[in-house]
């Protein structure tokens, strides 16, 4: 029996005078891949942003419940965001690379943290570029402004940004939903390597229904901020138990 | 946010705090120094005086007033269509290319010391005055037309402004139906950009009304009130810089009363200014 | 066929006001330049002025100038930046903004002789500086910490603020993000700012006389007074004391502000990509 990274009990979520989240609880495995899916305004990318405190930067945001993580609450008084936020890593919808080169973009998190030793930055770069599938591509231009590759390039770097900092959980925003398809189904593959070589969670938010049956090993689905139905994604897919799970999944709704 | 980002929030707020504390000395220095002088001599005699005798006490403003408010006047309406007429070539008209280019220069006009105009207007302009209209070429004409060139680049790089921020699409709506180019700029893009241009307005009257060196190199140096345009006369800006390197007690004071009221000046034009663009916000839409 | 024929003449119209606009233009510089050029040489530029400017150069007055500029800008940089940061990335729209936007906007719209009489009965008679290049520094800093502010806030405001984001999700706290993502990035229009700036000191002329004085001397100390070269034009050209030497400093300083103006634009130029 796996231990789950991340545990959520009973959460609630309110900005701007609305209920965004309501009463979720779910657990978050390693070797594995979570695909959150569900319509529009949902809440699937402000329950990303609760995962790892960047819900903290909208004002008035509210949150009952826990998430635990490394057994303890991460909205606890003395957690450090700082490293939370290295530990849960995140990936957006549009890749969004510093203006920085490509070897800087990289590196950036570790050096917030202090780490200097060049051998350790440099090894951390080839490694994290070959899991994403990078580093032929762009091993001898690592010096060069990462504006200058391609989207589906820049969001496999995006990737690989968040894999340096050795994250216990991985987070993708509709990562690929602004992708062609052969980007997407790059890093469709880099995702899989990555779950089943290395101990991370991975939760990956979702439009396309037919994209989460193909990559997760569990599928859960939001409606409305509300976890309507969760499960193995083959159970999901094929016999879904709620009414509405099954018209969003044959695209009568969303 | 943790303890130390909440002393840097205080530090970087109080530091912003300087511009109000600026403001603040600076109002009340000007105040101090030339609000006594003025209930000294009454509020009434002062403003509406003509008489303005240093040595005999005498502190009478009108003139400097008077000449002032006929400088910047003129000077506005004699740049206003030139400068209002470039910038509609300039977003209208004109191969957009060129206009990238032309736009620098006129922007590098504004950045010309005003000495060097005051310097254009005695060996050029007052000998042009001289031979057409008479009188010794340094006068309120001269003053009004160097100022005119002074707030040319200013009118026409803020009309370009708000020509360039009116929607394309309320052109294309025009088009569409059948306007020609200047139908539409008459009916469509003036109105939709009217308190951007009245924003260029209100700042050139306000550079026209502050501006001192040049005004003091060409105006010539009279007391009296300016009986026509070639009448050489004296503004308020020209009538402290004039005097205030060797004024000393009530002179002086009466020089920073000069300053209180040219303050007072900009400060409701000023006011008029950020009345026009809150209206703006709420009427956004309806022109 | 009217209307075509109204068309024609109205562009005709505003195309004539933009030849009138770029003709001043160039004939001011023209005029300036080609009179000046001729009696610049490098010993014009090195040598101080003497007999009140009748002969010599302009070398004490160019000295002089530079250090005000610079000074001033030195002064009031890390005031602007301070509070356009502040304004920018530690406040939302608040009664507390909207009063220092207040200060600022006003400061702003204060003509030069104003900045010149506070100089003058502040820095010079109040706190007993002197005509003097503190006196004078200090007066100009505050007349171009409007413009700091307003350059700086909008070079901020640029960098997209999903980049901020994107430093917090890595780790990074405010400060960190401010220092290694906002301000790289904005570095280039605060910079096209200060030279503004300095282009802006360079030309002033009636905050300087009242506060910095019209001594030709090399300056020494901070509290020497110096003359500027707008002052120093201006006083050739009222005095009447040499129009050859009025014009060679004029086409100095005319070159010189349109420089520094011209630097700036390369500036933004060059980051443009």
């Amino acid at each position: 029996m796996k231990t789950p990274k991340i545990v959520v009990r009973n959460l609630n979520l309110y900005y701007s005078g609305l209920h965004v989240l309501k009463n979720i609880n779910i657990e978050i495995y390693p070797n594995e891949i979570l695909s959150i899916i569900g319509p529009a305004k949902s809440g699937k990318s402000s329950f990303l942003k609760v995962l790892n405190r960047l819900i903290d930067i909208e004002d008035d945001a509210k949150l009952t419940g826990e998430v635990i993580y490394n057994n303890k609450n991460i909205y606890d008084d003395n957690i450090d965001v700082s490293t939370l936020r290295q530990k849960i890593g995140i990936v957006f919808d549009l890749p969004v690379v510093l203006p920085k080169s490509i070897y800087e973009n990289i590196v950036y998190g570790l050096k917030i943290k202090g780490v200097k030793d060049k051998k350790y930055l440099d090894r951390t770069v080839q490694e994290v570029l070959e899991l994403t599938a990078l580093w032929e591509e762009v091993k001898n231009r690592l010096n060069e402004p990462a504006t200058a590759l391609s989207g589906g390039q820049q969001q496999r770097l995006c990737i690989a940004r968040v894999l340096a900092l050795k994250p216990d959980v991985i987070l993708l925003d509709e990562a690929t939903s602004g992708l062609d398809p052969i980007s997407t189904g790059k890093i469709e593959n880099s995702l899989e390597t990555l779950k089943n070589t290395l101990p991370i969670a991975i939760v990956f938010v979702t439009n396309n229904v037919k994209q989460a049956i193909r990559i997760s090993d569990k599928i859960a689905f939001l409606l409305s901020g509300e976890i309507i139905e969760y499960g193995r994604a083959e159970e999901v897919s094929t016999t879904p138990k709620n009414k509405y799970t099954e018209d969003y999944l044959q695209g009568r709704f969303g | 946010m943790n303890f130390k980002e909440s002393w840097i929030k205080s530090f970087l707020g109080g530091i912003s705090f300087s511009s109000l504390i600026i403001l603040s000395l600076i109002t009340f220095f000007i105040l101090k120094e030339g609000i006594q002088i003025i209930f000294k001599v009454g509020v009434a005699k002062f403003i509406f005086s003509a008489e303005w005798a240093p040595l005999e006490n005498k502190f009478g403003i009108l003139p400097m007033l008077i000449s002032t408010c006929i400088v910047t006047l003129l000077a506005v309406l004699l740049s206003l269509p030139i400068g209002l007429g470039t910038a509609i070539f300039l977003n209208e008209f004109a191969n957009p290319k060129i206009s990238t280019v032309i736009k620098p220069i006129i922007e590098l006009l504004a950045a010309i010391p005003s000495v060097i105009y005051g310097f254009i207007g005695i060996q050029i302009i007052s000998n042009l005055i001289r031979k057409y209209f008479g009188g010794s070429g340094l006068c309120v004409l001269n003053a009004a037309i160097v100022l005119s060139i002074m707030i040319l680049p200013m009118l026409v790089s803020i009309s370009s402004d708000a020509l360039r921020n009116v929607p394309y699409q309320y052109k294309e709506a025009s088009y569409a139906m059948g306007a020609t180019k200047w139908q539409t700029i008459y009916h469509i893009t003036l109105p939709a950009a009217r308190s951007g241009i009245l924003t260029a307005l209100i700042l050139a009257t306000g550079r026209a009304l502050g501006e001192t060196m040049a005004v003091l190199m060409v105006i010539g140096n009279s007391t009296q009130i300016p009986k026509t345009l070639i009448s050489p006369a004296r503004t308020l800006t020209s009538g402290i810089a004039l005097e205030l390197g060797y004024a000393i007690g009530d002179h002086r004071r009466a020089l920073f009363g000069c300053g209180v009221v040219l303050f007072a000046l900009i400060m409701c034009l000023t006011l008029t200014l950020n009345l026009i663009l809150r209206r703006k916000e709420k009427t956004k839409y309806l022109f | 066929m009217l209307q075509k024929l109204t068309e024609k003449i109205i562009k005709t119209l505003f195309l004539l006001s933009t030849l009138c606009v770029i003709s001043i233009s160039f004939f001011l510089l023209f005029y300036v330049i080609s009179n000046g050029i001729r009696f610049i040489s490098l010993k014009f530029i090195f040598t101080n002025p003497q007999n009140m400017g009748l002969s010599g150069g302009i070398f004490s007055i160019l000295v002089g100038t530079m250090v005000i500029s610079i000074l001033s800008v030195f002064i009031s940089v890390p005031l602007g930046i301070s509070t356009a940061l502040f304004l920018v990335e530690y406040s939302k729209e608040t009664t507390l903004t909207r009063i220092i936007r207040f200060g600022i906007e006003s400061l702003a719209a204060i003509p030069s002789i104003i900045y010149g009489l506070f100089g003058f009965i502040f820095f010079v008679i109040y706190l007993r500086l002197g005509w003097s290049i503190l006196s004078g520094s200090l007066t100009l800093s505050l007349m171009i910490l409007p413009l700091i502010i307003r350059t700086s806030e909008e070079a901020i405001k640029a960098v997209p603020y999903r980049w901020r984001i994107v430093s917090y999700s890595l780790g990074a706290n405010k400060i960190q993000t401010i220092w290694k993502v906002v301000l790289p990035s904005a570095a280039p229009g605060i910079l096209t700012g200060i030279v503004l700036s300095l282009g802006r000191c360079v030309a002033e002329s009636a905050a300087v006389i009242f506060t910095a004085g019209v001594a030709t001397k090399m300056p020494t100390s901070a509290f020497d007074s110096i003359r500027t070269m707008a002052v120093h034009f201006y006083i050739l050209v009222r005095e009447g004391i040499s129009t050859n030497n009025a014009f060679a400093t004029g086409c100095v300083l005319l070159t010189l502000t349109l420089l520094i103006n011209a630097i700036s634009y390369l500036i933004v130029y060059r980051f443009r990509k």
